[in-house]
């Protein structure tokens, strides 16, 4: 082939311009480390990449929202906690009001004893989680029991029941029922109260069987409160599982090997100067009329 | 018998004809960088012999040559090499347009950063998820709101921004117009040129370079076909079209055409669809009308598709303040789409489903989970996956351009290479040709000098024996 002087000029200009981008390209991908920095340098790895991130948000908002859940329940777990406890605690006083040689003016202290635990009840019935009554259903504004008098305590709450959404499709019952928990508590503790203040041992000892029997019952609801605190914990081991391992995926698709786009650096950058050295001596390349004359 | 006379003059003759391929020569070295140059040659070729007369010619002596002559100015070209390198380089001007055009859309949304729409989703999804777990919090809300305004912001700003590069495009486009008409109205005016040159008998050597140059011009612009006919005009045409014929030119005309967002329009003067099957103006054409049109109508769908899943769902909730009914979002599309005003009122946001239910976050929680839902492609995708799936089209159309054009260019640099190996020039080349007209002349020289020896004698040594 006849071989031009323009045409060596040409080709030289074309492999360092080549040369050149490839370079451009290389120095990018090692000074931060991503495989590609447009979605046209990797179609396929850059899309998946975008949804893996999407996939990480989703996953970690599903996370936040279950370590909130779990705030909420355990605040709750703690209230159902406390009522067991005044309930043993006013069995125990039932237990004491029971024996037929107790007086009257004792069975009427123990009676005060007993409407000092329905003010505790009212107090654990209107437990606030970050300024929400969690007893009220969705009325969470509203103090969820109100002690109209002495005789009457009346539940102001809701049926609602509150869920969350854990993951994907999976929802859990985050509160409890105020009033179907509350209200056989505090008409049992009204009864203890007025079968002490009537001094009737047999009274005493009815109210004694009520009190077991809700205390049953509460124990019942946190028993199954308890089994969904404990499906949250694996919904949360699991999502944060899942998110550890899309944070890996994300890493393989997104993060260059360093070891391999450093040594691919040096590489081109050997075969850059090459170019510019074999440029150099073209340029330096004499022709004929350097010979002539 | 010859006449010494005669033999100076075609000492001279020949003289001459060196001095003019010392010319080409020179002539080649000064172009031997410049675009489009075809190289030139003297070609020399023997002076007309004639018979010398004598009275009676007892014997034949035959015909006595008069030295060389240049008998024209040869130009090296290769006509059907130009055919295939302008194929080459309309194709690779043509994905190289669209590469640079889609690869400033892909800059402009830079969906692979954290500011991707698809994040932008997540985060307003995300909002109402927290919203969900909190409904009655006014700063949760307050952060949903701030979150869906970002959102409308995104969806805006890309509409807005890729309308610009259509206009961008749509300006280049009406550019080349003007530039194909130009290029028409050069290459006509050169046919009548070169068709006088022709006709006198002469070579219109560097005419024919610089309509050369033109064409390949042309062809880079709309991948224009020429076809030279017998009388050195050249036939144009575009897609089927003529755009010159000898000395007339078809011009064509730009128009706004309303059924597409009355971007430019083009037809030739009499009326016919201009139909460019490659070159830049394809190129633009593909893009704006294409790719640009097809990441603006995903945008859209993006944007009517959150706004109607969000609205109806909303609708059917009640504020903190039992407001009921209300919309989230104002808008139809992308460039519409914003948080509607009511919402800066926070009370006025349903996150539940019942009234009086401050504490029920149903609504929201069902908000949440429209992420999930297979909305988008009739039910097949979520409308984030709608939206990814988008971004890698135009990836990948980023990727095809830039690899044809890589390909196409290889092509025609192969072809270009080609077409120089013959019609370039050698630097070696010329100066041994110099070398070589410069001795011949030297020799003519010394035979004139002979010569005029030979008439020295005649003149003045003849006659006069014995002085």
């Amino acid at each position: 082939m006849r071989v031009t002087n323009h045409m060596i000029m040409q080709q030289a200009v074309r492999n360092m311009r080549g040369s050149l981008e490839a370079l451009a390209e290389m120095q990018a991908r090692v000074s931060d480390g991503k495989q590609f920095h447009r979605v046209s340098e990797d179609p396929a790895n850059a899309t998946a990449a975008i949804s893996l991130r999407s996939s990480l948000q989703t996953a970690e908002s599903y996370l936040e929202t279950a370590y909130t859940t779990q705030d909420w329940m355990d605040a709750t777990e703690f209230s159902l906690g406390q009522t067991t406890d005044v309930l043993t605690e006013a069995i125990l006083l039932a237990e004491e009001g029971i024996p037929d040689t107790l007086s009257a003016p004792e069975r009427a202290s123990l009676a005060i004893e007993a409407d000092a635990l329905i003010d505790s009840v009212l107090d654990i019935a209107n437990s606030k989680h970050n300024g929400s009554y969690i007893f009220s259903g969705y009325s969470v504004h509203t103090p969820s029991f109100v002690k109209v008098d002495p005789n009457t305590v009346t539940y102001q709450g809701d049926a609602g029941v509150i869920e969350h959404a854990i993951a994907e499709g999976q929802r859990v019952v985050v509160n409890a029922d105020g009033d179907s928990v509350f209200s056989p508590v505090f008409s049992a503790l009204m009864g203890l109260r007025d079968a002490l203040n009537a001094n009737d041992s047999s009274l005493v000892q009815a109210s004694l069987g009520t009190l077991q029997s809700v205390l049953d019952d509460v124990t019942d609801v946190r028993t199954a409160h308890g089994g969904r605190q404990r499906q949250m914990d694996n919904a949360i081991n699991r999502s944060e599982n899942a998110r550890d391992a899309i944070l890996e995926l994300l890493s393989a698709k997104e993060n260059a090997d360093m070891a391999e786009a450093i040594a691919a650096l040096a590489e081109q950058e050997t075969v850059y100067q090459s170019v510019l050295q074999a440029g150099t001596r073209i340029f330096d390349t004499p022709n004929l009329f350097n010979f002539l004359g | 018998m010859g006449n010494l006379l005669s033999g100076i003059h075609t000492a001279l003759r020949s003289m001459i004809a060196q001095q003019q391929a010392m010319q080409v020569t020179e002539h080649n070295v000064a172009n031997a960088a410049t675009e489009g140059y075809h190289r030139q040659e003297a070609v020399l070729t023997p002076g007309a012999p004639y018979a010398p007369p004598s009275l009676n010619r007892p014997y034949y002596q035959g015909q006595i040559g008069t030295g060389a002559v240049v008998d024209r100015i040869r130009r090296y070209s290769m006509d059907f090499l130009d055919t295939r390198y302008r194929a080459e380089i309309a194709e690779s001007s043509r994905w190289s347009t669209k590469q640079e055009v889609l690869a400033q859309v892909e800059a402009t949304l830079g969906e692979i950063g954290s500011d991707g729409l698809v994040g932008r989703l997540d985060a307003f999804w995300d909002g109402w998820q927290a919203l969900s777990v909190d409904p009655a919090n006014l700063a949760v809300r307050a952060d949903l709101v701030e979150r869906a305004d970002e959102l409308g912001r995104a969806l805006n700003w890309r509409a807005v921004q890729l309308r610009t590069l259509r206009k961008d495009q749509d300006l280049a486009i009406q550019d080349r117009v003007g530039e194909i008409n130009d290029l028409a109205t050069q290459i006509s005016r050169l046919n009548v040129e070169i068709a006088s040159v022709y006709s006198v008998g002469d070579q219109p050597n560097d005419l024919l370079d610089r309509r050369a140059l033109l064409l390949d011009r042309l062809s880079e612009v709309t991948g224009a076909v020429s076809y030279i006919q017998d009388d050195g005009e050249v036939l144009v045409s575009i897609g089927g079209h003529a755009l010159v014929v000898g000395t007339e030119t078809f011009q064509l005309e730009v128009s706004p055409d309303p059924a597409n967002d009355n971007l430019a329009a083009i037809a030739w003067e009499d009326g016919q669809a201009f139909e460019p099957g490659s070159g830049e103006i394809a190129g633009l054409l593909e893009a704006r009308d294409e790719d640009i049109a097809e990441q603006l109508a995903a945008l859209d769908d993006v944007a009517s598709e959150v706004i109607s899943s969000t609205n109806s769902l909303h609708n059917t909730g009640y504020g903190l303040n039992n407001a009921h009914g209300l919309d989230f979002f104002s808008g139809t599309d992308a460039l519409s789409i914003s948080v509607d005003p009511l919402m800066n009122a926070l009370e006025n946001i349903a996150a539940a489903s019942l009234a009086d239910a401050p504490g029920d976050g149903s609504i929201a929680m069902q908000l949440a989970s429209e992420r999930d839902r297979l909305i988008m492609a009739s039910g097949t995708a979520t409308i984030g996956a709608y939206y990814t799936q988008k971004t890698a089209s135009l990836g990948l159309a980023v990727q095809t351009a830039s690899t044809r054009a890589a390909d196409r260019e290889l092509v025609a640099n192969a072809l270009y290479d080609q077409r120089e190996s013959v019609v370039g020039v050698s630097l070696d080349e010329e100066a041994t040709k110099l070398v070589e007209s410069q001795r011949i002349y030297e020799a003519l020289a010394r035979m004139m000098t002979t010569l005029d020896d030979m008439l020295d004698r005649v003149i003045n040594g003849m006659g006069r024996v014995g002085l």
